[in-house]
């Protein structure tokens, strides 16, 4: 109950968190889960915020 | 735990690796107690409420799991061209649905009698003191290439902590293995059986939940038994 696809999911949020958002893949390892789960939460505000804002202008 | 941590402990639990996957789990209780305790000398129970705290409070509490409904419901059958049912069978409900619990209310539960049980009385002052394996000893058992008799005495051997006659005490590392058997293939039965009792009724991480249907409103009482069963 623990992991189900759950890796997969997990590599893949990684690379575009390396790849679209400047956080390298030692950071992201160093982090605790709960703290990366963090980082995701506030980038997708990020981007929410800023689709919102571009579709306003 | 470290997200680096918790990626090893979900490749080797997708690989099947189980001795991989224990390994991993010891890493990380050595790391997360700052190698101030020998994780070694804890018995595997331990070992497994240790991780699931630590699993808890660095991942998250809330767990979700998917439970399907088991309980037998009666369902409607042989329908007419109206699609109306003239009759009934039992069936299982087959329900599918997602229930939430938390981590921190495992608990390790302990037989009754534990450690009464530990102390196997041959004569009246000669016995043997059994205890719950420590993880050194459980993995210096190793399961691969050996027979089934092999390894129940190897197990055997993991979890006597002493023997005793009288006030002379000796411990795993004055007798050897084949010592240790010829010992106890002179017990009588009923001995035997309480050694097996001590083996099936270990400590172990526990976790009891009461889930209700949404659909048959049936209610089921799930409890999850060792490490094992937090994983499947």
């Amino acid at each position: 109950m623990f992991a189900n696809g759950e890796l997969a999911d997990i590599y893949r949020t990684d690379f575009l968190l390396a790849k679209e958002h400047n956080i390298t893949l030692s950071e992201i390892n160093d982090m605790v889960p709960f703290e990366r789960m963090i980082y995701i939460g506030i980038i997708i505000d990020y981007l929410e915020k800023k689709q919102k804002a571009m579709r306003q202008f | 735990m470290l997200v680096k941590e918790y990626k090893a402990l979900l490749q080797s639990q997708e690989l099947g690796d189980d001795t991989g996957f224990i390994n991993t789990i010891r890493g990380i209780i050595d790391d997360c107690l700052l190698n101030k305790v020998d994780v070694d000398d804890l018995p595997m129970y331990a070992i497994d409420y240790i991780f699931l705290r630590i699993r808890a409070k660095s991942v998250g509490e809330m767990v979700s799991a998917e439970y399907k409904c088991n309980a037998m419901v009666d369902k409607l059958t042989d329908h007419d061209e109206n699609g109306v049912a003239h009759s009934s069978e039992k069936k299982p409900c087959g329900q599918k649905f997602i229930v939430q619990f938390n981590l921190e209310d495992a608990f390790v539960k302990f037989p009754e009698d534990f450690h009464k049980k530990c102390v196997i009385q041959l004569t009246d002052d000669i016995g043997i003191r059994l205890k719950a394996p420590t993880f050194r000893r459980f993995r210096s058992v190793g399961l691969e290439g050996k027979g089934m008799l092999d390894i129940t005495d190897e197990y055997v051997f993991a979890c006597v902590d002493s023997i005793f006659e009288g006030e002379k005490v000796i411990t795993p590392s004055e007798f050897t293995l084949d010592e240790l058997r010829e010992f106890i293939e002179s017990f009588p039965a009923d001995k035997i059986d309480a050694i097996s009792e001590f083996f099936q009724n270990q400590p172990k991480v526990t976790m009891v939940m009461t889930l209700t249907c949404p659909a048959c409103k049936n209610q089921a009482i799930v409890e999850l038994n060792g490490l094992k069963d937090f994983f499947d």
